[in-house]
């Protein structure tokens, strides 16, 4: 098991190179490279939750793209004959572009945002300047989701307790409504009231608060930078000038 | 004016928390529709009230977050429908100014604007990342207009045409009944009040 959990810099050049070699390296390489990463992840420590996450999301993407190209591909005229399925040249390989290189850039983010924590890009990003509220809103997005999805479901249990008819398409439409209402009034009120609390605590005074632990470059990061950004440049250069 | 200047003027704790909020309504959307099983995405809900409430660079804001946290969360096919959810935010922004959240059917009509255009921005990107496929409910549009002898393009494009406008407007019309209901000593504390409200009854 790989202990080593990097900083946001050199991670966001790795996504930068996949962006990159997504769409400049051939399609056997995208597979290779493909693989390659993901029996990276098998090893690292957040590993089973990367390759859970590429199972349940781009596995049947690719699968379904894949299909769609090989078999409705309408403009071709070459066709191959295999166990009594007409599969054309065109298609297959048009299948194994985008398959490769959704497989690629998908792992690529997937891998991104599991190294690096929305909290810890957050700091990071604070760290660097990034306005505070901007920061707020990265960090706490995802924690109002789960208040939303908390209210929606008391609210809705409610209603069913009133009895509320979900029956037919007609009856759910009217209860989305009837849900959204106050769920959304209660949103904003309670982001209103939120808003005179940070107000009050000098939330968004200018002066720039200290961190406790600030967040550095270790010396592997730092190569792991240098090797990213040479390659990225090195690829940059190559098409440039091809 | 330039843009920093704007930013302290304008995104203040009232609206800044309102975009958390308006992100959360974004992500949290899936899980309604999932919920009472209708068949609509109503992905951008939050783009829209945020940009009726607060302006257009909060909309833009808070749609590119949306997108950005659903792809670590969601997807990472979120990513790239980015320019999607700036023409949203923006044409909504756009709209509400212009007074098209003063009547339902204005909300409507501007909702099916949007979903033109959503559609219009997100046809390439589908196309030609993804050949058409999203894993959506809609997939099946895009296999029928192929095997019809369409472009790619030409295909997905027809496809967005036939679901997204649907979407939109009733994504707009939501936003007008949610916000026509809003009491109106909780609207005045967002800068959009003038554009959401008749000026004789103020």
């Amino acid at each position: 098991m790989i202990r080593y959990l990097p900083h946001p810099v050199p991670v966001f050049l790795f996504l930068v190179l996949i962006i990159i070699s997504g769409f400049t390296l051939s399609i056997v390489v995208r597979f290779i490279v493909s693989v390659i990463l993901l029996l990276f992840f098998t090893f690292h420590i957040h590993g089973k939750k990367i390759l859970r996450t590429i199972l349940r999301i781009v596995i049947p993407l690719c699968i379904a793209i894949g299909l769609f190209m090989t078999f409705i591909y309408p403009e071709t005229e070459q066709w191959l004959t295999i166990a009594g399925i007409r599969l054309s040249q065109d298609g297959l390989t048009a299948a194994g572009e985008m398959t490769s290189r959704i497989l690629l850039l998908f792992t690529g983010i997937i891998a991104f945002f599991n190294l690096i924590t929305i909290q810890r890009l957050g700091s990071y990003l604070y760290q660097n300047n990034l306005p505070v509220w901007l920061v707020f809103i990265l960090i706490n997005g995802l924690k109002f989701v789960d208040r939303f999805k908390h209210k929606l479901s008391e609210i809705h249990f409610y209603q069913r307790l009133r009895g509320m008819p979900l029956e037919n398409i007609w009856q759910r439409w009217k209860a989305t409504v009837k849900i959204l209402i106050p769920l959304l009034y209660f949103m904003i009120e309670e982001s209103s009231n939120r808003a005179i609390a940070l107000e009050m605590r000098g939330f968004t005074a200018t002066t720039r608060r200290t961190t406790l632990k600030p967040d550095r470059q270790s010396a592997i990061d730092r190569i792991i930078t240098v090797l990213i950004s040479g390659i990225i440049l090195f690829i940059l250069l190559r098409s440039i000038l091809s | 004016m330039n843009i920093s200047d704007y930013l302290r003027r304008n995104i203040t704790p009232p609206v800044f928390s309102l975009m958390t909020v308006g992100v959360a309504i974004n992500l949290g959307m899936g899980q309604v529709v999932a919920l009472l099983k209708i068949p609509l995405y109503l992905d951008s809900l939050g783009t829209v009230i945020v940009a009726a409430m607060c302006g257009i660079i909060p909309a833009i804001i808070t749609g590119i977050i949306s997108n950005l946290l659903a792809s670590a969360v969601f997807s990472p096919a979120m990513m790239f429908f980015i320019p999607t959810m700036l023409v949203i935010a923006l044409l909504a922004g756009i709209l509400t100014r212009k007074g098209f959240f003063l009547s339902w059917w204005k909300a409507v009509l501007g909702g099916v604007f949007v979903g033109v255009c959503a559609a219009i921005v997100s046809a390439p990107i589908s196309a030609y990342l993804f050949g058409g496929i999203t894993l959506a409910g809609t997939d099946f549009l895009v296999l029928y207009f192929r095997a019809t002898g369409q472009e790619l393009l030409q295909a997905v494009l027809y496809q967005g045409l036939a679901s997204d406008p649907i979407d939109k407007g009733i994504t707009f019309l939501l936003a007008f009944v949610i916000l026509s209901k809003m009491p109106r000593n909780l609207l005045m504390r967002f800068p959009g009040y003038h554009y959401l409200r008749q000026r004789n009854t103020v």
